[in-house]
């Protein structure tokens, strides 16, 4: 070598030195540093054999080649190195033991070697074995001779450390593992080598021992790398590395591994350990892995076996199916020969398990966990470490986390269930209420269950009383929300009538439109009655908790929000209690187990008679399975003509007759009581008298009123042969103009009201939800103001309806106070539609015991003419007072003309109270009341005040109610139910449309 | 493993646990659903037996106990065995089993509709820190006076009234019915349903 070649070295070139370089390690180093463009000088021992090589490189860039015997030489004359790599691994392994001579000049060596480096500042390695170190370990078990391999290494990375610690010399020492792969030779490898020698040329794979002893392996590409990274990086200086992949083989799972790859051997075989070393795996402690200093392994162990196989194989001239070596492609196959492996024995045919898609998805998302071997990873110190997290982190998680977690994901659940409820329920989709229903209850059960973990959170602050309150809260919304989803599972056969009701008959007599009946779907309602009592009690407990929720406890913004809920909640529990006590009388009144039939009368209120006007015509209405079997409707005179035809002349009440001189009773005056109940007898029997009808199960009133209402919402509605629309205006007219002109047998009149039955039945069948809705709020108000009076057979409907004073019933225990005033119209004219009323009540309570009463009630006909329909109101007033009165004065009746009885629990006052046309009449009364049991009662020193005051039905609206009401001075009023308030008096003005019911609370003082 | 895989790792399994707790899929897992299914329904009829159906299902007759049902609303349907069945009607029950309660319908049908006895089943109370149970009661007529280990308690006031958890004598009687009486056990934590059904004292002339 010439000496010039040194001192010519471009100055953007490092020169890099590697001592025992013509071996794997070596080569592979050099061609890489020429790759990158390094000058190269490579020191070692060159025979012939090397001459290929050293052509090779040639090629590759500016590299020489120095005789190991001129290494003095070199160092003496060299003037830079950047880079020394002393590759001593391979030459320590290939020579066990050396002479002193060779001992002396290795180290000399390696002297120079770092005394250049010194100089030169470069960047050095010492490149050692793990296996070797490992050796020196187990002394004293393991006693190298003094010129040995394991002592010279030992006194070549002492003098590299020496050089580090004194002169501060760039060096690292690099221990190398066992290397694998084409070019590399494991000879040196004792067993290692023994078990890929029995994979190819034996059956079996001898283990001596139990083959736990562990093997520190690497590919050469990663080791030539390794070598490379760690030198070049600055954070290795000083340091000792073990350069092998980081995970620990023992000689069984080599074994394992390459029985895995489909070598010649089949099986594992243990054989006595003859050696009987006591080498324990566990006491070695290898130093730090080179992958703390960022270098990674990048050849698989597979490839790095399937190598070093590949090269066994060519040794001793045999064929084997070495796996390709692209990494993904061997990695298939490498996953072929496992499953063919797995499914030996159950593998028939040609058939052979293959990566899916689905596969291929898992096998990523699992890949990160491919490296971790379960066995030793649940007893390492890291699984542990996550347990005891994982332990730690499970309360905070149950008890505060999920909680939390849980409440806010099932609130917003609620609220934007809440808007599609009340959406649903407004479109009446019972299936969709049910299911918005079912997620309710289950994110409130939620939102509950959740609250409950949090108890701690309150018992911390001691705030308890919060945690109650906002438990019964939960409580109450939990429960309400399961009783409403019971209840509409419990109504949907009720749903289901309403939704496919079709009326079979077409009224005008035609023929049937549809033969459906309901029997069934009134069955499962009957049946589910008592799972709509059960939610019916489930949600009033539910409604009684909310109302009992004390707002106080909770802070101010809150407050308002409970309050909400509870006023929201509040008119549930009315709804429900009507839902649940129709559905007990429904499937029978609508002819469940037979034919039910319902006597309907049409009053005119123009001529007032005691339950609302004068009857003009009837109808008959069946219900058979839920489905309307008949609708007759005829003039009243026809059926008291068929009662003259048939000769049955029928008495009227005695004090009917009496009073109006009538000698033949028929269905036109059988309205004479002024408790429908009883008129609804009268006309029952009637009724069957005339052959209409073989019983009567219920009597409905309706007035004018109602239908003018109905035409009101509707705007009116055409009625076939009427060459006009029927509206409100003139529905009066057409109705009483025909009755007007009736003679006995024509059929005109019955005609009309057939079509207009008829029309109206199909407009509330084809009527949605909403339009329906305005339909049942005109009844309720019908109801509400007694143009439409209700009496069944039912014992259940009828408690109902009289629960809720649609009954017509005029009760002494009720009407207990005031007089009921009931009028009869016997003028032969409409002068009702001309005449305004006024009532007022004066009460002085005297004390619990009495009660003064002055009455008076004021009627004035309007009426300009005598011409028909107007003219003098003729009228046989029946004043009904409690039948205790004590009466003092009676002014007003004709002629001051009256008689008194008792009837049905009552004192009743009756004459004749004729307004003469555009008159004004005055009647007054004056009486006391001595028990006043019924009226006031007393408890824990609270006085109670419980009335009705009597509306008759058909009288107007707009008639006029004072009440003055003087109590004693010891009194206080509690609870005033909108009476003004003046020092002891109480008084209230209102228009009488309908009962008024009286609750006043008095404490005394 | 990386750090920020084992945290990955571990938000995974709790937001797994959280959905699976959220949405009670646990009741769905094999076995687990066992723990769901724990309700006992005892159905008795006193003075004669009954054919029972379940939400319309056969099983079988009185007296007989029904493990392993869960939780939720059933209609229970009796029907009397007699020699005139006509003189019977099938009696229909809606009752709501909660999980790990046993519920009783203890009832004697009498002719025309017609019944007595009672139902008891619990469901749960809002959460306190105290240690307590309830009654709610009710009776298929409104005039009855309610007597609890053999003290008078209006009967307006036993809607969620609280007791001991502990077993109790119940007494139910009204003028004109015939009086019932049996023992309840309250738990803590529950509301104890009763629903009693009073049989007219026949009138003899």
């Amino acid at each position: 070598m010439q000496e010039k070649s040194f001192s010519k070295i471009k100055k953007q070139n490092p020169v890099s030195i590697i001592v025992h370089s013509s071996n794997a390690i070596g080569i592979n180093l050099a061609k890489i540093l020429l790759e990158q463009g390094s000058k190269v000088i490579l020191i070692d021992k060159f025979d012939a054999k090397s001459k290929d090589i050293i052509s090779d490189l040639k090629k590759i860039g500016e590299v020489d080649f120095v005789d190991i015997g001129g290494l003095e030489d070199l160092m003496k004359n060299i003037n830079r190195v950047d880079y020394l790599f002393y590759v001593q691994s391979e030459f320590l392994l290939e020579n066990k033991t050396f002479t002193s001579k060779d001992f002396l000049e290795e180290s000399n060596n390696l002297n120079l070697c770092l005394k250049v480096a010194q100089k030169y500042n470069a960047k050095s390695s010492l490149v050692t074995s793990i296996s070797l170190n490992e050796k020196l370990a187990h002394y004293p078990d393991y006693k190298p001779s003094s010129y040995s391999s394991e002592e010279l290494q030992r006194y070549s990375e002492t003098l590299v450390a020496e050089y580090h610690d004194k002169s501060k010399t760039n060096v690292r020492i690099i221990r190398a593992g066992a290397i694998l792969g084409k070019e590399t030779n494991i000879e040196n490898f004792e067993s290692l080598n023994e078990l890929f020698e029995d994979s190819v040329n034996s059956e079996a794979i001898k283990i001596a021992g139990e083959g736990l002893d562990i093997h520190y392996l690497i590919h050469l590409s990663d080791l030539i790398y390794g070598v490379l990274k760690l030198t070049f990086s600055s954070e290795t200086n000083g340091e000792v590395i073990s350069l092998c992949n980081n995970n620990e083989y023992s000689t069984l799972s080599v074994a394992y591994k390459l029985l895995e790859l489909n070598p010649n051997a089949t099986e594992i075989k243990f054989v006595p350990n003859q050696e009987k070393k006591k080498v324990l795996h566990d006491q070695y402690i290898p130093a730090p892995n080179a992958q703390e200093y960022g270098w990674k392994q990048k050849k698989s162990l597979e490839k790095s076996f399937a190598e070093t196989l590949e090269v066994k194989y060519e040794k001793y001239n045999k064929k084997w199916e070495a796996p390709p070596m692209d990494e993904s492609v061997y990695k298939q196959k490498l996953e072929e020969i496992r499953a063919q492996k797995t499914s030996k024995s159950k593998k028939k045919g040609n058939t052979s398990i293959v990566a899916t898609p689905t596969g291929e998805i898992f096998s990523k998302a699992f890949k990160p966990f491919k490296n971790i071997n379960p066995k030793e990873y649940l007893f390492s110190k890291n699984f542990l470490k996550t347990l005891a997290l994982l332990i730690l982190l499970f309360p905070l998680f149950y008890f505060l986390i999920y909680p939390v977690f849980s409440i806010g994901i099932s609130s917003f659940a609620i609220q934007r269930n809440a808007s599609e409820l009340s959406k649903n329920l407004s479109n009446f989709n019972n299936e969709n209420v049910k299911n918005n229903l079912v997620s309710l209850n289950k994110n409130v059960e939620n939102i509950n269950k959740s609250f409950g973990k949090l108890n701690w959170l309150f018992l911390l602050t001691q705030r308890t009383d919060i945690y109650k309150e906002t438990s019964t809260l939960l409580y109450g919304l939990e429960t309400g929300s399961e009783g409403l989803l019971t209840l509409a599972e419990g109504i949907e056969p009720l749903i289901t009538y309403l939704d496919e009701f079709e009326p079979a008959l077409s009224f005008e007599g035609e023929t049937s439109v549809t033969t459906r009946e309901y029997t069934g779907i009134l069955r499962d309602l009957e049946k589910n009655s008592d799972q709509i009592s059960e939610s019916s009690y489930k949600i009033s407990q539910a409604l009684q908790s909310i109302e009992k929720i004390d707002k106080e406890v909770y802070p101010n913004f809150l407050q308002e929000k409970i309050l909400e809920i509870q006023t929201a909640t509040s008119p549930l529990k009315n709804d429900i209690s009507d839902i649940t006590q129709i559905v007990q009388f429904l499937p029978d009144t609508l002819g469940v187990d037979g034919r039910k039939r319902y006597l309907i009368l049409l009053q005119n209120p123009g001529e007032l008679r005691s339950t609302g006007g004068w009857i003009s015509s009837y109808a008959i209405l069946s219900f058979e399975g839920g489905q309307i079997r008949e609708l007759k409707v005829d003039d009243v005179y026809n059926l008291d003509g068929e009662l003259k035809n048939q000769g049955k002349f029928i008495e009227p009440p005695s004090d009917m007759e009496e009073a109006l001189n009538v000698k033949l009773f028929g269905l036109s005056l059988s309205n004479w009581e002024p408790n429908f109940p009883d008129t609804a007898k009268e006309a029952k029997i009637l009724v069957k008298e005339a052959g209409e009808a073989s019983s009567i199960d219920g009597v409905i009133t309706i007035d004018i009123y109602l239908l003018q209402d109905l035409l009101n919402q509707w705007g009116g509605i055409n009625i076939p042969g009427e060459r006009e629309l029927i509206t409100s205006e003139n529905i009066y007219e057409k109705v009483f103009f025909l009755h007007g002109n009736f003679t006995p047998g024509q059929s005109q009149k019955a005609t009309f009201l057939t079509k207009l039955a008829d029309e109206v039945i199909r407009r509330i069948v084809s009527s949605n939800f909403e339009e329906n809705s305005q339909v049942f709020n005109s009844l309720l108000r019908s109801l509400e103001k007694k143009n439409m009076l209700l009496h069944f057979n039912n014992i259940n409907a009828q408690r109902y309806f009289s629960e809720r004073g649609w009954a017509g019933e005029l009760l002494a225990q009720k009407h207990n106070f005031a007089p009921a005033p009931v009028e009869w119209n016997w003028g032969a004219n409409k002068a009702n539609l001309f005449l305004e009323r006024e009532q007022r009540i004066n009460a002085n309570i005297l004390n619990m015991e009495e009660i003064e009463v002055e009455y008076s009630l004021t009627l004035k006909n309007n009426s300009t003419s005598e011409t028909y329909p107007q003219g003098d109101y003729k009228n046989y007033l029946r004043l009904y007072l409690p039948k205790d009165a004590e009466i003092s004065n009676v002014t007003g009746f004709n002629e001051n003309t009256y008689s008194a009885s008792y009837k049905k629990g009552f004192k009743v006052l009756e004459g004749w109270f004729d307004v003469p046309t555009s008159k004004v009449m005055d009647l007054e009364i004056s009486y006391k009341l001595q028990n006043t049991e019924s009226i006031l009662r007393e408890e824990r020193d609270e006085i109670f005040l419980r009335t009705t005051i009597f509306k008759q039905p058909g009288t107007s609206d707009e008639d006029f109610l004072r009440i003055d009401i003087t109590y004693p001075q010891t009194w206080a009023i509690v609870e005033e139910d909108n009476f003004d308030r003046a020092r002891i008096n109480l008084i209230k003005q209102t228009e009488l449309d309908k009962e008024r019911n009286i609750n006043l609370v008095w404490e005394r003082q | 493993m990386t750090k920020s895989l084992k945290i990955t790792l571990i938000i995974l399994a709790f937001l797994t646990l959280g959905l699976f707790m959220h949405f009670d899929l646990f009741s769905g897992l094999p076995f687990v659903h066992n723990f769901y299914e724990n309700s006992v329904l005892t159905v008795n009829t006193r003075r004669g037996i009954a054919n029972i159906y379940i939400d319309g299902i056969d099983y079988g007759q009185t007296p007989t106990s029904i493990s392993n049902l869960a939780q939720g609303g059933y209609t229970v349907e009796l029907e009397k065995i007699s020699e005139n069945p006509e003189t019977y009607e099938k009696e229909s029950f809606y009752i709501e089993l909660y999980r790990n309660t046993e519920a009783v319908i203890d009832i004697e049908i009498a002719p025309d509709g017609f019944k007595s006895g009672h139902i008891l089943f619990y469901s749960p109370m809002p959460r306190t820190f105290n240690q307590e149970g309830a009654v709610s009661m009710r009776a298929d007529i409104n005039d009855y006076e309610v007597l609890i280990n053999d003290e008078r308690i209006d009967k307006d006031k036993i809607i969620s009234y609280k007791l001991e958890p502990e077993e109790y004598d119940i007494k139910i009687m009204s003028e004109g019915y015939e009086s019932l009486e049996f023992p309840a056990i309250v738990r803590e934590g529950y509301d104890l349903n009763i629903r009693v059904y009073l049989l007219p004292i026949p009138i003899s002339f």
